[in-house]
């Protein structure tokens, strides 16, 4: 059955046929949200919140492109409001931590377990600078970069789920890129004077 | 070469798929600049970190945790978690609360000030009197 066919199937009461699309298309939506958040319990609830809000705007699925850009779209737009909350979120928890004394909790996954602990505290820095700099990207880029680097999808694919060209997608990855080597860059060379 | 076209050429590069002729000129750029040969040297750990975070499986159960909050949704019975969870303006709500009892409480104090009230017969300055301070009549009478 293709995604149409079950969708016409599902829409007609049988929702127990939700369950094929989504065991289809679980692990792309999870790719995509494990790169805006970086913690996998975050990225899980993300996923199961992108697959509701599908089932639930589902009749609005005309079929004009495929199921997947479509999913992919939501993914990136529920992707992008938790973020933008988290960032919310963040600004009253270092508050917290002001007037509490404590120490901001850090939202990364662990490393590699079979490093020992200084490698993993060296590795799990690299990952939460990568992030940070992953982070401060505008919206635009960030998105581009994550579809291709997480979703391995090609620059046409991409334009399609952002409603632009392929040309317009080469240079936000171009520029995404630039952006990241000078954040990245910046944050190393911070990290080193600490 | 410039920095724009080196890395725009780095991902090839990395693939090996790049011309002798760019790969070279690409090699050439990296042995002049300090700031794409340290980006050079980094980028493979970015990949590194990205892969691992694309390599991580969802929870086992996902799939049927989504199935089981559908079917919830199609009963009758069914409350949004969200309703019992906490609520993103619960913590706003809350400091309004409490600048409003705040701003309440002075303002209830404030009324309940009651300045003195004086005999329209009696002048205001015997208020200021201190009996403590008039000498005795018989201090007079001495004299």
């Amino acid at each position: 059955m293709t995604d149409f066919e079950l969708i016409q199937e599902i829409l007609s009461g049988n929702l127990t046929l939700f369950r094929q699309l989504l065991e289809r298309h679980q692990a792309q939506v999870f790719r995509t949200c494990i790169g805006f958040v970086h913690h996998k319990e975050d990225a899980d609830d993300l996923t199961q919140e992108v697959f509701i809000q599908a089932y639930q705007s589902l009749a609005s699925f005309k079929g004009d492109s495929e199921f997947s850009t479509w999913l992919y779209r939501i993914a990136v737009n529920r992707a992008l409001n938790y973020t933008r909350e988290r960032q919310k979120k963040s600004i009253f928890d270092r508050l917290d931590s002001f007037f509490t004394g404590e120490k901001a909790v850090q939202s990364f996954s662990d490393g590699a377990t079979e490093e020992n602990p200084e490698q993993q505290l060296i590795h799990n820095e690299e990952r939460e600078m990568i992030a940070k700099a992953l982070e401060k990207l505008p919206e635009k880029q960030r998105v581009a970069i994550v579809l291709s680097k997480y979703d391995d999808m090609s620059q046409r694919e991409i334009a399609n789920v952002l409603n632009t060209t392929e040309g317009a997608v080469e240079a936000l990855l171009q520029r995404a890129k630039t952006t990241l080597r000078k954040e990245l860059l910046h944050l190393y060379r911070r990290h080193k004077h600490q | 070469m410039n920095c724009t076209t080196c890395q725009k050429h780095l991902d090839a590069y990395f693939d090996g798929t790049l011309s002798p002729d760019l790969k070279s000129q690409v090699e050439a750029h990296l042995a002049a600049c300090k700031a794409c040969s340290e980006w050079y040297a980094r980028w493979p750990v970015v990949e590194q970190v990205m892969n691992e975070e694309k390599s991580t499986f969802s929870n086992p159960f996902l799939a049927t945790r989504i199935m089981v909050q559908l079917e919830e949704m199609q009963s009758k019975t069914y409350v949004p978690a969200h309703v019992f969870a906490k609520q993103p303006v619960f913590r706003p709500v809350t400091v309004m609360f409490i600048v409003g009892v705040a701003i309440s409480l002075g303002v209830l104090l404030g009324n309940l000030y009651r300045p003195l009230q004086v005999h329209p017969s009696h002048s205001t300055e015997l208020l200021y009197l201190d009996d403590a301070a008039i000498e005795p009549i018989s201090f007079y009478e001495a004299k």
